[in-house]
């Protein structure tokens, strides 16, 4: 028998934030191998099971950087993507992909594509439930140059006419659960690499958690937390590394009980383009 | 009642083909270094349909990118419902690169994904597959 939660938790959250920082510029990619790695999971089982998945994307535009300072005009990105899960028992149903691209991205294209759809269902007596934690991370930062009083790409001083500062950016979107039944759809999608100065750094993240209407159970029962985040540190375009602008945002979210909707979404561009 | 074990390790290392370096967009071809492997245990398996697939690509002709492709699924047998026991996955790979005449690390690449499954396995299928995307 379900223990009846006398508490009744009914939300619904659609959040769609967009930031525009003022300037990220991407590294370009390598041209050396641009490795493209696609992986797929699908599995279906009553028991245990636990899954843990990392992938981190480091790039420089200028190779040869050892630590410490960076050179003039030189842009590095890092993004790190991790993601776990683990059950004790019970009924799960997964299905996950994860698309890696390591070469240079257009508008509209990502170096990390993550989407996940689990279904989970227990018996809360007995004790079993699913954990399960996403985090999509990624800081980009640029060193401003005053050669040719542009950066090293013509076509955005085009556009800018004048030299760009520094850079310091870092976005994160995140969530853990904790349930005993229902439905979690996760998606995060980052661009770290662009095909060149004007493609700006994104990152996406979204969440959703629904009742396994199969199990006629109207509710996913448990805890869900999210946590969105983004810092901005700039130079002003003509005045070198001198912090000039400092923008912060954060976002922290907890439910816990019968969830009947609860959905949140992230999105965070630079905004260094001229469309 | 019998109790079968399985174990499959396939480990798969790529390193510097010719015709990569000839691929590449530079004149000067960048250092890099990749290393890629998968792997598969089965334990205490007690009755299962298994299939894994493995392909590589590892000389080519020119243009041509080097790849791999791993696939392993499992399933029941017929007349069963679920297949029992317990099945481990671990992908795993690291790739450095150098760019232009440097050749030092310009781009770092890494990622490690492990799965453990237990218990009455209705359907479990992984797949990864590694190309490199080097276009002309």
């Amino acid at each position: 028998m379900n223990t009846k939660i006398p508490v009744l938790f009914s939300i619904s959250l659609m959040l769609l934030l967009i930031f525009t920082a003022s300037a990220d510029i991407l590294p370009n990619g390598t041209n050396t191998t641009n490795r493209q790695i696609p992986s797929e999971t699908y599995l279906e089982v009553i028991g245990s099971m636990s899954s843990h998945q990392q992938y981190q994307l480091e790039t420089s535009s200028h190779g040869g950087h050892e630590g410490g300072f960076l050179y003039d005009g030189e842009r590095v990105s890092s993004v790190v993507y991790k993601s776990d899960m683990a059950t004790n028992g019970g009924y799960l149903a997964q299905s996950k992909g994860l698309k890696i691209d390591e070469g240079p991205q257009q508008k509209g294209a990502f170096n990390v594509d993550s989407k996940i759809v689990s279904t989970y269902l227990t018996d809360p007596e007995i004790g079993s439930k699913m954990t399960s934690s996403d985090s999509l991370e990624m800081f980009n930062s640029g060193n401003y140059t005053k050669v040719n009083r542009s950066v090293r790409n013509p076509l955005v001083a085009d556009i800018i006419g004048e030299y760009v500062g520094g850079f310091n950016s870092y976005y994160k979107g995140a969530s853990a659960v904790d349930m005993t039944s229902g439905q979690i759809a996760t998606m995060a999608r980052a661009r770290s690499v662009g095909t060149d100065n004007t493609i700006p750094a994104e990152l996406r993240y979204l969440i959703g958690i629904h009742p396994d209407m199969s199990s006629g159970i109207p509710y996913a029962a448990g805890t869900a937390s999210t946590e969105f985040a983004m810092t901005n540190e700039e130079g002003a375009p003509a005045n070198t590394t001198d912090l000039a602008s400092t923008k912060k945002m954060s976002d922290k979210t907890t439910v816990d009980g019968q969830i009947f909707t609860f959905g949140k979404s992230f999105t965070v561009t630079s905004g260094l383009s001229p469309t | 009642m019998t109790q079968i074990r399985v174990f499959i390790l396939a480990t798969l290392f790529l390193f510097t083909t010719p015709v990569l370096i000839t691929a590449d967009s530079f004149s000067v071809a960048p250092a890099f270094e990749d290393h890629v492997s998968g792997s598969t245990n089965l334990i205490n398996m007690q009755s299962f349909a298994m299939e894994s697939r493995l392909k590589i690509r590892a000389v080519g002709g020119e243009g041509t990118p080097a790849g791999v492709e791993y696939m392993v699924s499992i399933s029941p047998i017929n007349g069963t419902d679920a297949a029992i026991g317990t099945v481990m996955t671990d992908f795993h790979g690291s790739i450095l690169e150098g760019r232009g005449k440097m050749e030092n690390v310009s781009a770092q690449n890494e990622w490690r994904d492990r799965s453990k499954v237990s218990g009455a396995i209705v359907n479990f299928m992984k797949s990864f597959t590694y190309t490199s995307g080097i276009t002309l």
